[in-house]
């Protein structure tokens, strides 16, 4: 990116009269122009310490200079210096090069990125969530409002390729290099991006953004699985089944949807306090919703029979396992060899060897050459 | 099917841990709302206290029972049977009086916990934004190490890829009819060498284009 031009060309002999002031000497004027003179959009600041260096001290402030540089028509633009990198032309071949580049592989990665237009539909259900949030407040006004697509695609952009820049946290854009730069054409604070997801929050960009997860292909099984975030606060706070340094933890439950391709489809947050088998007949139907796959797969979280009813109510399949102390193996059931599996692994079907009419759940067994049977 | 639910979902919550950020706080706005530990003990411990209080009820009716028979008895002039009965009601009096005792201490234990306290919960919604892009970015992942595998002829995962090829640093050059990054090889074992050589070839072969320019890919320092 290049910067706007200096107003004007600098000569040592076209210098502007140096009067006496009463902060600054004429000598220290003078030093002042020939230092801006060798660097035309050298920032202020910079230009102090410069003269610090050679053991002058100017007693006046930042905005005393730009004052100075102003009326001399040597000001820069505002902001910090754009390092921009060399872009001569050189004979008509060499358009850019940065002898430098941190973490090319995301760079190549974002050019993957771009030419499949992965952000387009992201960027697309933002704008629409965008026009909606000014159809249902029209008095609403804040800055994400009047983003271009350009703009969204970047700041999400920003936060998309963090983690990748070994950025987790937002503050860590101002203390941590990173190469934003090259790789989006603008560098941000970490201000800007907590504004911006700020922004995206009173939006509920969340559930405009969580269809973009879904692919295009329906997949045949959906699988379920709970994650837990432990969270630290001084306030009162539900607690869960996150212990850390044995102590129960606040935090937060993730609970994630992926298909047989391993593709994330959906995710929704829930407290600790609440147990998975109490939220995953509506979640489950969510998720069917959105993807239009009934069938899922789940851990023992939701291994009951009653569970088995339930999603069976709402229409729903589910796959999941018995616990150990549920069976004693082969022996638990009227089993009936199905087939061998490529290790070699017994496939075995069947219901109860003792009849259980409340339980009409069909089971599988695994018995591996070695080892327990799973059922 | 089953057994696939490891390496689906488990394993790739460890990758999205690792290089996702998926276990990193979002947003510290908290929602206030009533205390659902205390309802749950509350409900436990009036469901005890109930249970308590029919026991008593139980064994004062049977106390009475048992008195009208004591004096069915006397009446009766009978002389062991009463004796029997005298003896059945003294224990029936000694169970009534430890059933009122254990509704007490019940009836003070479902007190102690006070009036409705309130408690916190996370507002989810910077978490949810920020999750959601964790997991579009491991299925970008997953989805560019699928086309990128289908170019090599060795097996690479992305844990190896990532600070191999993502983590590592280098140059780029735009010139008017391609695009050229150099990836640097500084430190880079002769193993990690020849894998790395492979996929930058698998990348070249990928035959991608940045506004119209094919990018190259080149290793830099690459000893002979």
């Amino acid at each position: 990116m290049h910067l706007a031009p200096s107003q004007c060309t600098l000569t040592e002999d076209a210098h502007p009269p140096f009067g006496v002031g009463r902060k600054l000497s004429d000598i220290d004027k003078a030093l002042l122009w020939k230092f801006l003179h060798e660097d035309a959009e050298c920032p202020t600041r910079v230009l102090l310490d410069k003269v610090a260096h050679r053991q002058r001290v100017i007693a006046v402030s930042v905005r005393h200079l730009n004052r100075l540089r102003a009326t001399w028509q040597c000001n820069r633009p505002k902001g910090r210096p754009r390092h921009a990198a060399c872009s001569t032309a050189a004979g008509g071949a060499l358009v850019q090069i940065t002898p430098h580049l941190s973490c090319v592989g995301v760079h190549l990665f974002a050019h993957w990125l771009d030419q499949q237009e992965a952000f387009e539909p992201v960027v697309a259900r933002l704008q629409q969530a965008i026009e909606a949030h000014k159809r249902a407040y029209p008095e609403d006004d804040f800055a994400l409002l009047h983003h271009r697509a350009q703009t969204l695609r970047r700041r999400f952009g920003a936060l998309f390729f963090a983690p990748l820049l070994g950025i987790e946290h937002l503050t860590a854009f101002d203390t941590h290099e990173h190469p934003l730069q090259t790789l989006l054409g603008r560098g941000y604070h970490s201000t800007t991006l907590s504004q911006f997801l700020g922004q995206l929050e009173r939006l509920d960009a969340a559930t405009a953004l969580l269809p973009a997860l879904v692919p295009d292909q329906a997949s045949q099984i959906t699988y379920v699985d709970g994650h837990m975030i432990a969270y630290w606060s001084r306030t009162s706070m539900h607690k869960g089944k996150i212990t850390m340094l044995g102590r129960l933890m606040a935090g937060s439950q993730a609970v994630i949807a992926h298909n047989e391709a391993g593709h994330a489809l959906f995710v929704r947050y829930y407290p600790p306090d609440m147990h998975l088998s109490h939220i995953i007949v509506s979640y489950c139907q969510q998720v069917a919703m959105a993807t239009g796959t009934p069938l899922f797969v789940i851990d023992r979280a939701v291994n009951a029979v009653a569970m088995a009813w339930a999603f069976d109510d709402q229409g729903l399949g589910l796959l999941s396992m018995l616990d150990d102390n549920e069976h004693q193996g082969l022996e638990s059931f009227a089993a009936t060899e199905v087939g061998t599996l490529d290790d070699g692994t017994k496939v075995y079907s069947g219901p109860w060897k003792v009849p259980r009419p409340d339980d009409p759940r069909q089971f599988v067994m695994v018995e591996p050459p070695e080892g327990k049977t799973l059922v | 099917m089953y057994r696939e639910r490891s390496e689906i979902q488990e394993n790739s919550f460890k990758r999205m841990i690792d290089h996702g950020a998926l276990n990193t706080n979002y947003g510290r706005k908290k929602i206030v709302g009533p205390d659902r530990h205390q309802q749950r003990e509350q409900e436990k411990r009036d469901q005890a206290l109930e249970a308590a209080q029919k026991r008593l009820e139980k064994k004062a009716e049977e106390v009475r029972a048992q008195q009208a028979k004591v004096v069915e008895s006397e009446h009766k002039g009978h002389g062991k049977r009463l004796e029997q009965r005298q003896r059945a009601l003294a224990v029936l009096e000694k169970e009534s009086k430890d059933a009122q005792a254990q509704h007490t201490k019940l009836a003070a234990h479902a007190s102690a916990l006070g009036p409705p306290r309130e408690r916190a919960d996370r507002d989810f919604r910077k978490q949810t934004i920020m999750t959601i892009r964790t997991l579009l970015l491991e299925n970008a992942l997953t989805s560019f190490m699928a086309v990128l595998v289908g170019t090599l002829t060795m097996q690479v995962s992305l844990d190896c890829l990532l600070p191999l090829l993502f983590a590592r640093s280098g140059a780029r050059m735009e010139t008017d009819s391609q695009m050229i990054y150099w990836i640097s090889t500084t430190g880079v074992s002769a193993a990690y060498q020849r894998l790395l050589t492979a996929v930058v070839d698998g990348l070249c072969a990928m035959d991608w284009r940045d506004q119209g320019k094919p990018i190259r890919v080149r290793l830099k320092g690459l000893s002979p």
